[in-house]
Formats: C-alpha cells, sequence, structure tokens
C-alpha cells in the first residue's frame, strides 16, 4: 500500500517494528493516533523518550530502575540474606506481583546459550557472585528450557562451594488441577520434584 | 478409536471436503493425484501434528489459499466423544484444539487418536537410514507416551547447544557448560535408550507371530537395538544404573575426539534397529516380498503393542498397498484387520480386485475420490 504521506509511512514502519505489532494493526494504530488531540500524542511521544533517558539498570541486580540503586536494593522492608536469581526483568514483575516474596532479586539479562554465542561470562553471573557475602540463600528461578536449566546447574556449580544454600522454584501441578487430567510428562517432573513433608 | 467423520478445507487438492466414515472398512479410491492420500494424511495430521508423508506444511496449503484446516470427530471405546481441530496458516502458528481445550500444543494431543500407517514408502523401516528406523520406533512411543516425547524434543535442543559449543572449541570453551550439558545428554539417553529396549523387547515375539502367519515361509525373524552400532547386552540397556554408567564411559572415551570433529559421537541420535532373517541383516538379504511381510508383521505388531498399552484399539491407515501385495497376503492383511477388529482406511486406485478380496465383510464403505472432491458409493 502507497500512503499519501510520507509521515504516515513512517509512523506505520516504526510501530510494526515492535514485536506482535504487524503492518495491519499499526496502520490502524496510526489511524488512532491522527484522530486524537495533540497534548494526547505528544505526551505518548514523550513518555516513549522519558523511558530511555531516565530508566537504566541497577547497578546492584541489574532490574531496570530510575534511581540507582533501585527501591528494592534499598528496601529496609526486605530480606537482604536471600536472593532470587531470574533470567529477565519480566520475571522480577512476574514474582514481585505474588506479593509473597520478600528477599532481593539479581537479573542475568539471558540464559547460557551457546546457538546464540552466549556463553557464562555473557550473562550477569560475576556480578551475582559479588554480591553473595552475607547472602544465605540463593533462588534460582529460571525458565524450564534446556537453557534455562543448563544455567540453573551452572549456577548451582559455582555457588554451592561458598557453603550458601542453593534451591530452585518447584515445577508441579497447576493448582485446582485433578490428578486424573494431568498429563503424564508433568506429573513425572512433579514427582522428580518431590518435596519432603516436614 | 473410531473416526465418524472429518471435514477437510484447502488441503492439497481439497478446497472443502467432508465425510462420513464407516466403523470398520473405508475403501477410498481415485486416481493418482485424484486426492485419496490427502484424506489419510488430514487423519494423521490430527493423530500426530503432521503428515506421515516427509512434507512441509506449507506445501499442503491448497494453491492461493491461506490456511488449511481439518475437523474430525471420533469416539472412543467407551463411547466419549474426541475432536480434533487444526488450523495451518503460513503466517500463524499452527492452532490445535481439541475436546481438552484450546490453545493446544503438539503434546496434547499426540497419542489421543493412537493410529497405526502402513504405506510403500515405510519400506524405508527395512531399506532406508539408521534414521529412517529411529523415526518408525519414535512415533510409536511417543504415541505411547508423553514423557518419551519430550524427552526427543529435548534431547534434540541439547544435542544443538553441545554441538554448538564442540564445534566453536578450538577458540576456547567453557568446560563447566560443557559438563552439564554431557550430563543432561546422558540423562536424557538413558530414558531414550531404556525406552526403545524395552519396546524392541517386548515388539519382538508378537512380530514373529504375525510373521509366521503373514509369510507362507518359515525363516527366522530377529530384531536388534543397536547402541551406536553395537549390540550391547540387554541386561546393560535396560538397567539405567548401567547404562548411564555405561554412556558416561563412553563419553569420557570420546571426549579428545568430540573436541577435535567439534561434535557430539555418542548418544540414542546414532542408534539403529536391525531386522534380522535368517543369519543376514534384511537390508542385505531380503527377497523383496520378505520386505513386505516384515512390514506388514511390524504394522501390526505395533498396532497390538497400542492396543495392550492404550487399552484403545489404534485406527489402521493403509496407504495404496495392494497394488504392491499378492493376494494371499492381500488376504492376510484383511484377516488381521478383522480379527483384530480396527477401523481401516485404505486407499486404492483399483477397486475391482479388493472387491473380490474383500467380498465377506460387512460394513464397507466406498469413496471415490476425485480432483479433491469425495463422492460417497451408496
Ligand atoms: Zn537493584
Amino acid at each position: 500500500m502507497i500512503y499519501t504521506s510520507e509521515s504516515i509511512q513512517k509512523a506505520i514502519n516504526s510501530l510494526s517494528s515492535l514485536p506482535t505489532i504487524g503492518k495491519k494493526t499499526a496502520q490502524r494504530l496510526v489511524f488512532f493516533l491522527l484522530k486524537q488531540d495533540k497534548e494526547y500524542v505528544s505526551n505518548f511521544a514523550n513518555s516513549l523518550v522519558e523511558l530511555k533517558d531516565k530508566v537504566n539498570f541497577c547497578s546492584k541486580c541489574f532490574n531496570f530502575t530510575e534511581v540507582d540503586p533501585c527501591p528494592i536494593c534499598t528496601s529496609t522492608k526486605r530480606d537482604l540474606s536471600i536472593i532470587c536469581v531470574v533470567e529477565e526483568p519480566n520475571d522480577v514483575f512476574a514474582i514481585e506481583k505474588t506479593g509473597d516474596y520478600r528477599g532481593l532479586y539479581h537479573v542475568l539479562h539471558g540464559s547460557i546459550n551457546p546457538l546464540d554465542g552466549i556463553s557464562a561470562k555473557d550473562i550477569k553471573i560475576t556480578e551475582l557472585i559479588s554480591r553473595l557475602t552475607n547472602i544465605q540463600e540463593v533462588i534460582l528461578a529460571l525458565n524450564p528450557s534446556v537453557e534455562g536449566e543448563v544455567t540453573t546447574q551452572y549456577l548451582a556449580k559455582i555457588i554451592k562451594p561458598l557453603s550458601i544454600k542453593v534451591t530452585r522454584i518447584a515445577r508441579g501441578l497447576p493448582i485446582g488441577s485433578n490428578l486424573e487430567y494431568v498429563d503424564e510428562a508433568t506429573i513425572s517432573r512433579a514427582i522428580d520434584g518431590r518435596i519432603e513433608i516436614l | 478409536m473410531q473416526i465418524k467423520s472429518i471435514n477437510i478445507n484447502n488441503l492439497r487438492n481439497h478446497s472443502s471436503s467432508s465425510v462420513e466414515f464407516s466403523p470398520k472398512l473405508n475403501i477410498i479410491y481415485g486416481e493418482n493425484g485424484s486426492g485419496k492420500t490427502t484424506i489419510l494424511e488430514a487423519i494423521s495430521i490430527c493423530g500426530f501434528t503432521k503428515s506421515f508423508l516427509p512434507t512441509s506444511e506449507q506445501n499442503m496449503i491448497k494453491f492461493g489459499e491461506e490456511n488449511f484446516s481439518i475437523f474430525l470427530t471420533s469416539k472412543n471405546y467407551l463411547q466419549n466423544d474426541y475432536f480434533v481441530n487444526i488450523i495451518y496458516s503460513a503466517k500463524n502458528r499452527k492452532q490445535i484444539k481439541s475436546t481438552f481445550g484450546d490453545n493446544l500444543t503438539p503434546k496434547d494431543i499426540i497419542g489421543e487418536l493412537p493410529q497405526v500407517i502402513l504405506s510403500p514408502d515405510f519400506k524405508i523401516i527395512t531399506f532406508g537410514s539408521p534414521q529412517d528406523r529411529r523415526s518408525f520406533i519414535d512415533r510409536i512411543l511417543s504415541q505411547l507416551s508423553k514423557v518419551y516425547y519430550e524427552n526427543l524434543q529435548k534431547i534434540k535442543k541439547i544435542l544443538k547447544q553441545r554441538n554448538e559449543l564442540l564445534s566453536n572449541s578450538y577458540d576456547g570453551y567453557d568446560e563447566t557448560t560443557l559438563e552439564i550439558l554431557t550430563d543432561f545428554l546422558v540423562k536424557t539417553s538413558v530414558e531414550i535408550i531404556t525406552k526403545r529396549a524395552e519396546f524392541i523387547k517386548e515388539l519382538v515375539p508378537i512380530y514373529k507371530q504375525y510373521y509366521e502367519f503373514v509369510s507362507s515361509n518359515k525363516e527366522n525373524v530377529e530384531i536388534n537395538y543397536l547402541v551406536s552400532n553395537k549390540n550391547i547386552d540387554f541386561s546393560i540397556i535396560s538397567d539405567k544404573i548401567k547404562l548411564e554408567q555405561f554412556i558416561r564411559a563412553e563419553f569420557a572415551r570420546l571426549k579428545t575426539a568430540e573436541l577435535r570433529r567439534g561434535t557430539t559421537l555418542f548418544g540414542p541420535q546414532k542408534d539403529d534397529i536391525e531386522f534380522i532373517i535368517n543369519s543376514g541383516t534384511a537390508k542385505e538379504i531380503a527377497s523383496q516380498g520378505q520386505h513386505k511381510s516384515i512390514l506388514i508383521s511390524l504394522k501390526f505388531a505395533e498396532l497390538e503393542i497400542l492396543k495392550n498399552e492404550k487399552a484403545e484399539t489404534p485406527i489402521m491407515l493403509l496407504d495404496d498397498i495392494f497394488s504392491e501385495l499378492d493376494e494371499i497376503r492381500s488376504q492376510k492383511v484383511f484377516e488381521l484387520i478383522d480379527k483384530l477388529d480396527t477401523q481401516a482406511f485404505i486407499t486404492t486406485t483399483e477397486t475391482n480386485y479388493l472387491k473380490n478380496v474383500i467380498s465377506q465383510y460387512k460394513l464397507v464403505s466406498y469413496f471415490k475420490v476425485s480432483d479433491g472432491a469425495i463422492f460417497t458409493e451408496m
């Protein structure tokens, strides 16, 4: 399709470069924006520019933050002896939403993935190790993919010799599911990850 | 298992076909290229999410269309209804729905519509490469166990990562990462190899019985599972602890060679199944007729094992096999279909010959296929 305005074409190209947004959706969004008043559009554009200007990585946990160190790392209400290790900042949001976890985080920004040319030194592992003084437990909350598993084992191998407790999140049955209807691969993983009742 | 009906839209040369099937014998006839095999492919896609023919989904979409879809209804031996709906478009991921829900993954439907396929293309099981024989066994075990299917997917990913690491190792590599990947590979290999070895052990006596029935001669037949080309004692490959020790020792022995060659040199991705007839391998010494007897016996043994394990009789898809079989073997195939009480879907170019062979059977439906349209014969 050829547009009568180069600006429209440019805006469509920008929007459709975003993940999950196709050309058709981008076109719809652009026509929506054209119908809004100028203030709406400037606020919208500024919020994007501010994002890049103000948001940075926390120098301790490598989560996104506007102040360094981030509010979680400096909070007085959190348990400073536990670190939960995740692959991406998204994962911090997911765990924070539960409101149950009160320790610290560490974002690796990826997992060990030779196919993508990512080795242990390319993710924030050294930075994690340097934070471990006074830490009593490291919880590994990586994805259940082969890459996440390799990274989990890797971290366990280097952290355990430091006499720090290393745990991983359980992969079990979905709550509310009836055992009879859960596929056997999930049940088998849940049995592998069984815990003793104390 | 009994398929009640199928709707096929924009699959190969079918625009919109809809059929209701007989609970027993379904004879689908038409000229080559008419679209009769497509009906079997559609059933296979509903069972495995993939066709049994080596082809990309992209190429299966009818020319000029954006997607194909299949809707299949069936009932199991408890008379419970089960449906599958598969939609494939080049742009989106494959959409899988079934009685169990929307947005399903292949794992959710594989094994739910158990099926055994007999096609002349499967002579690759005895004639072809070790890869062809592994696919044969993997396809059966994936229907039997979701854990096995997951392990297969997992080992593919582990091998990719490990081979990548090995192939760049001349540049320096991380020893810990290699150790971990090797450990994963060992553990997943143990699961896959023991499962395959146990399956072969269960298969052999059943296969022998069918072979004796199908072939007029009394050759001695055998099947061996070969771990990286070696016939290893069953007491090792069936014992997970012993097998793990054995595999770990192999990787230790091969380490230098793997680093030099830049690839994984051991594992179930290198295993093979050996078909023995009298004192040689089928690949080398079997006659054409013996190859056919082996394939037929193997497929009925497969059906019997699936039936025993799943308490559900699989359906049988026979793609144009009768043009290649003599009358005695053809009759035996129908006797077995009848005895095992399976619903069968048979494609053929010529019906007069079949009508003779199956004159005594009841519940036979005939479907004529022409230019991607299906006509039910009254
Ligand atoms: Zn922080």
